[in-house]
């Protein structure tokens, strides 16, 4: 076994760590930012992935709201990785766009298109070529996983290969902690009828009830990011918000869409809008929902306090604002499945961007488990913007607005905001075609005139 | 009559058994103040996350130590994008910078550098 040590320095020291007995100390403190309001019990995780990115987590309650609203540890490290894994490839895709240079023209594009079009339908059976995609090693825990947690990690790649690091124990492999487990091939994927055959006529000779997957013919989603960007097979139409994003960054290249040209001519506004439009398709890619073919993600606008650097060079003093994006994440077995507005509450608790007050090393340590999750002051209802498809089993956008209100009513008694839920719909392969008819300036217009009243409120 | 030496020969054993037990409680404790360090830094500015510079972009391009421009969740990528205006500034400037450096299979192949990333 190869040994594995980690290094860390500052301008006057060097320490070095076993990377498990490091990753079990990490945890040790991280499970003091916790938010257990209802039980207070902290929990602490932290995953090591392949490329060497350590994402950490904590558990998350809602004071008096019900047991099922709580995120644990585990699940909200896993949607951070998802997170900060989701924004990697986001960077990695902006950098070839910056290194391919330059503006092109719609016929260069078309040629460019073809091109990738015959590129994948040729690389659709050799998914082996692919370079190794980033993925979970070790997760380390400040306690045992409960079995909730054992079923929701089982759907992450190589699931049964994770080592788990827990106090006093010897690392074992998550198929240990969860034998004989229940998992995503058990599963008869939806989309996957071609397959349906031969796994019912394995199941006879085998005289077993279970569904068998041969999980070499069978592309299987797992959790973090299999299949998108696109995957070639594209059962449940994630692709068409990748290509979304792409029609629209073309579309501006080109001078298709241009700011200004829609509203009152306030182009900070509009790039906000475009940005986080951008952002909110991406964040829908990279939901996972194998299960319901019912992909979401949501978006909502929050103020946050300029710093004083900030307020000097803008010469603004009023509160920013940021969106903040959460997306479904789907167990095999269901209940441990997250909607959008859990991992909306992993987003909220762990921003950078939370008001100074509800962090740790701050006086008012002390109410960290008390601070409401919506920290906005504005008297004006807040906006959750949802993409969904428009064939989904799942529609999140009614019961979102009851849980954000719900929340945000038990959070502050002082103020508790209105929401306004926007709910913006695709078709799911809406864009396999061609765009001859500018689809996607339309769509633009559609969703921006959605997104314009917000930021209006927020008077930028 | 008393043999001394044995006497003595404990007791350096002794002394030297906790000169070693100190060290050991320091080097411990420094660990432990790093962790410390690192795990404030991630989980109040980092969105939870300590995450190797430009992973994505290849561990070649993962060198640079002290770098203290921009940074991830600054004007960097973030505006490229043009989405936010973050008010991570001030925290840039009295964020330590840390190196971390995975050295796997006794080479130290993996050059880390953590950027604590505003990821949400």
């Amino acid at each position: 076994m190869e040994e594995q040590i980690l290094i860390l320095s500052t301008s006057s020291s060097e320490i070095k760590f076993d990377v498990d007995d490091f990753l079990r100390r990490l945890v040790h403190e991280v499970k003091e930012y916790a938010r257990p309001p209802t039980s207070n019990f902290h929990v602490g995780a932290a995953c090591l992935t392949n490329r060497g990115n350590i994402f950490l987590g904590v558990n998350v309650e809602v004071e008096k709201c019900a047991l099922n609203r709580s995120v644990h540890a585990e699940q909200c490290m896993i949607t951070n990785a998802m997170v900060g894994i989701r924004n990697a490839e986001l960077e990695e895709y902006r950098r070839k766009e910056k290194m391919k240079g330059g503006k092109k023209t719609k016929e260069e594009r078309e040629k460019e298109r073809r091109k990738e079009h015959e590129r994948n339908n040729n690389n659709n059976n050799e998914s082996n070529e692919e370079e190794e995609k980033e993925k979970i090693v070790k997760i380390a825990i400040t306690h045992a996983p409960c079995g909730h947690c054992r079923q929701f990690m089982n759907e992450l790649r190589d699931a049964k290969d994770i080592q788990i690091l827990l106090p006093g124990m010897a690392a074992m492999r998550l198929e240990e902690l969860l034998p004989k487990a229940f998992g995503p091939l058990d599963l008869e994927v939806p989309g996957d009828e071609e397959h349906r055959e031969e796994r019912i006529k394995r199941r006879k000779s085998e005289g077993s009830d279970a569904i068998v997957v041969d999980e070499e013919k069978v592309h299987v989603r797992t959790l973090l990011l299999d299949g998108c960007p696109p995957n070639p097979r594209d059962r449940d139409g994630l692709g068409t918000m990748e290509k979304f994003c792409k029609l629209l960054r073309e579309a501006l290249e080109d001078g298709r869409i241009r700011f200004g040209q829609f509203s009152f001519g306030n182009l900070e506004e509009e790039e906000r809008i475009f940005a986080a439009m951008e952002e909110l398709a991406h964040t829908m890619a990279h939901s996972y929902a194998p299960y319901t073919d019912s992909p979401c993600a949501i978006a909502i606008p929050l103020e946050y306090q300029r710093s004083l650097e900030e307020r000097w060079k803008t010469g603004d003093k009023r509160s920013g604002m940021r969106f903040y994006f959460g997306a479904s994440v789907e167990c095999a077995a269901y209940n441990p499945s997250m909607t959008p507005m859990h991992a909306m509450q992993v987003a909220l608790h762990c921003t950078p961007f939370r008001p100074s007050s509800y962090k740790k090393s701050s006086p008012e340590y002390g109410h960290i488990g008390t601070r409401p999750l919506f920290w906005s002051q504005r008297r004006c209802p807040i906006s959750i913007y949802v993409f969904g498809f428009r064939d989904a089993k799942i529609s999140y956008a009614e019961t979102l607005k009851k849980e954000f209100e719900d929340i945000a009513r038990r959070n502050d008694t002082d103020y508790a905001p209105q929401f306004i839920v926007k709910e913006i719909l695709f078709d799911r392969h809406m864009f396999s075609v061609e765009d001859p008819q500018d689809v996607i300036v339309r769509e633009y217009e559609r969703i921006r005139s959605m997104f314009v009243e917000v930021l209006d409120w927020y008077s930028l | 009559m008393i043999d001394t030496t044995k006497t003595r020969g404990k007791e350096e054993e002794k002394k030297e058994r906790t000169d070693e037990d100190e060290t050991k409680d320091d080097e411990d404790e420094a660990k432990m103040m790093t962790i410390k360090e690192v795990v404030r830094d991630a989980c109040e500015e980092g969105g939870y996350a300590l995450r190797r510079r430009n992973s994505s972009l290849g561990v070649n391009e993962c060198t640079t130590t002290e770098t203290t421009k921009g940074g991830e969740g600054g004007r960097g990528e973030g505006s490229s994008y043009g989405v936010y205006d973050d008010g991570n500034d001030e925290r840039r400037k009295r964020r330590r910078r840390l190196v971390v450096r995975s050295v796997v299979g006794g080479t130290d192949s993996h050059p880390l550098d953590v950027v604590l990333r505003n990821q949400i």
